[in-house]
């Protein structure tokens, strides 16, 4: 095994570890947080609610 | 645009019109966005309206023509909600809304506290999605399908060490480091393993999940509209947030071994 490969398994067991022992301890120490509905992933919206669109109303344009 | 018969005093119009503006400002909305939509509610409600953006504060100054004397002006901070698309629309809703429904002032101000509890996507799905989404842009740069899996859990895991680190509340330039370090060492892989024809498409693409997209192009909106103070804060963030996953990116090379070019 050459020094690059240790290296490589050295960070990833690391980082591996680290986010593991994290995820256990969240596991077990996080209470419940009520019923809280999930949010949709996808959603269909309206294109003008969120960029400007040439044509918007007059009043609203900006010198 | 018809306007609503004014009620409420300048105050309370100044007072909610710069919450708005300020929920606008800290979910990622360009400058001429937040002008637009609250100017669009300030005539709505009947009162004229100004409004100063700064790169963490908003100045919202309302007064009414009507002969009152009436007048108003808030400061208020740019609201700490994180870049939520989400958020946006339903804001940008809520200004059409008040313009196209003519929705009273209670109303609305109901409408946009209900917005403010808006929960953010669940963190797994966007762990899930985000490596997904950094998987194809490594297909779309030309890696092949062990490269696109180098990617995917490189990101996986980069995207991961992020999200628990803002969570602990470390800085966020530190974070940036930290997760493309890690990325770009664990998707150095495909280069000591020999496992993928195209290792170093992985190695390229593994960081740009991290790439602050949003900040540069409001960035680009803000200096077309002259808002040049907030476009040079914006754009020295993201600079500054590129810079450090550039760094965690020669960190991960250079530890590897891996030619840089």
């Amino acid at each position: 095994m050459n020094q690059p490969m240790i290296v490589w398994y050295v960070i990833t067991g690391g980082l591996l570890s680290l986010l593991v022992t994290r995820t256990i301890i969240q596991h077990y120490t996080s209470r419940h947080r009520g019923n809280r509905k999930p949010r949709r992933i996808f959603e269909i919206g309206d294109e003008r609610e969120m960029f400007y669109i040439p044509g918007d109303i007059a009043d609203d344009d900006f010198e | 645009m018809e306007r609503i018969q004014h009620v409420q005093g300048a105050d309370e119009t100044a007072f909610f019109l710069a919450d708005y503006a300020s929920w606008l400002s800290g979910c990622g909305a360009t400058c001429i966005r937040i002008e637009k939509n609250t100017r669009r509610i300030a005539h709505a409600f009947g009162v004229d309206f100004d409004i100063s953006i700064m790169p963490a504060h908003v100045y919202v100054s309302v007064w009414n023509n009507d002969g009152s004397g009436s007048t108003g002006t808030t400061v208020r901070k740019t609201a700490n909600c994180g870049i939520s698309f989400n958020l946006n629309a339903r804001l940008s809703r809520l200004s059409w809304e008040v313009a196209d429904k003519h929705l009273d002032f209670a109303t609305t101000v109901k409408r946009f506290d209900k917005i403010r509890e808006t929960q953010p996507t669940g963190k797994w799905e966007v762990l899930l999605l985000t490596s997904l989404a950094n998987a194809s842009f490594c297909r779309l740069f030309g890696g092949d399908a062990i490269a696109m899996l180098i990617v995917f859990l490189s990101t996986l895991a980069g995207y991961r060490l992020k999200q628990v680190m803002l969570e602990d509340r470390r800085d966020v330039r530190l974070t940036f480091l930290c997760a493309s370090f890690f990325s770009a060492a664990i998707s150095g892989g495909g280069h000591i393993f020999n496992i993928s024809a195209t290792p170093e498409i992985a190695v390229g693409t593994s960081v740009l999940y991290l790439i602050p997209g949003v900040p540069y192009i409001n960035a680009v909106s803000d200096i077309i509209y002259r808002h040049y103070l907030c476009a040079f804060s914006r754009f020295l963030d993201a600079t500054i947030l590129t810079a450090c996953l550039s760094a965690g990116l020669c960190a991960g090379m250079l530890i590897l071994g891996l030619k840089w070019f």
